[in-house]
C-alpha cells in the first residue's frame, strides 16, 4: 500500500566529505543524494507556503573550519540516474537560508514541489560562494524538510 | 350614483363598470404582479441554491487535488 509521510534531509545525507572547496565564479557541487529503492522523494512537505503556518521548512548555514559563515548561493537540481540535469528546483541566498536555528516560522517555508524522484535519480547541492573558500562540513548544517512517499507492491 | 363605463375595444359595446368589479380588477392585477414578483424571487433563490451546489470544496481539499494532479514522478 502506498504511503506518503514526511521526511528531512540534512547535513550528513548531502555533504560526505569533509571539506569542499568553494568559488566566487561558479557554482560547485558540494553533495548530492541518490534516492533507494521503492520509494519517491520530493523536496518540501505540506500545502502552505505562509511564512507562519508552513509545515515544511529549508535551513542551512555554510561555515569553514574556524567557524566562520561562508555566504554565497545554494541552488539545488533534480538529475537523471546518468547525471543529466532535469531541473533546478531552488535556489536561494544564505541570508534567507540562516534565518534562525530554532524558530521554524522565521525559517523560508519550503512547500510539497512538484517533482517527485525515484530510484537512483539524485537531488545535487551546489553551492556559489561569495568569495573562494573551503566549507568544513561537520560546521555546515543544512535542514530540509522532504516528502516521502513508498511505491506499491 | 354614477358607474363609470368602458368600451369594449373587440366588440365596440360599452360595460359598465361597478365598484365591485372594479375593485376586483384591481385585485386581479395585484395577485397577478405578485405572482411574478413571486415567482422571480423563488427562481432566484433557486439559482442561488445552484451556485451553492457547484460552490468549489475548500481550500484545503482543493489545495490536495491541485498538488495529486500537478505531481511528476521520476523514476
Amino acid at each position: 500500500m502506498p504511503q506518503k509521510y514526511r521526511g528531512a534531509l540534512t547535513r550528513p545525507d548531502i555533504m560526505t566529505d569533509a571539506t569542499v572547496n568553494v568559488f566566487a565564479s561558479r557554482f560547485t557541487q558540494i553533495g548530492e543524494v541518490k534516492i533507494g529503492a521503492g520509494i519517491w522523494y520530493t523536496l518540501g512537505y505540506g500545502f502552505s507556503a505562509s511564512q507562519g503556518d508552513a509545515e515544511g521548512r529549508i535551513y542551512a548555514i555554510f561555515q569553514t573550519a574556524v567557524p566562520a559563515e561562508v555566504k554565497g548561493t545554494l541552488r539545488i537540481e533534480a538529475f537523471t540516474p546518468d547525471d543529466r540535469n532535469i531541473a533546478v528546483l531552488f535556489e536561494s541566498r544564505t541570508e534567507a537560508l540562516n534565518s534562525s536555528a530554532t524558530d521554524r516560522t522565521k525559517q523560508i517555508p519550503f512547500p510539497e514541489m512538484m517533482q517527485a524522484l525515484g530510484e537512483d535519480y539524485k537531488f545535487k547541492f551546489f553551492f556559489k560562494a561569495d568569495a573562494d573558500n573551503v566549507l568544513t562540513s561537520a560546521n555546515c548544517t543544512i535542514v530540509i524538510d522532504i516528502t516521502k512517499e513508498s511505491k506499491s507492491g | 350614483m354614477k358607474v363609470p363605463k368602458v368600451i369594449n375595444p373587440l366588440t365596440g359595446n360599452s360595460m359598465s363598470l361597478s365598484p365591485g368589479s372594479i375593485l376586483s380588477l384591481i385585485g386581479g392585477a395585484l395577485l397577478l404582479l405578485f405572482s411574478i414578483t413571486a415567482a422571480q424571487k423563488i427562481g432566484s433563490k433557486v439559482e442561488q441554491k445552484t451556485s451553492l451546489l457547484d460552490f468549489s470544496p475548500d481550500p484545503l481539499t482543493r489545495a490536495e487535488v491541485k498538488v495529486a494532479n500537478s505531481k511528476a514522478y521520476f523514476g
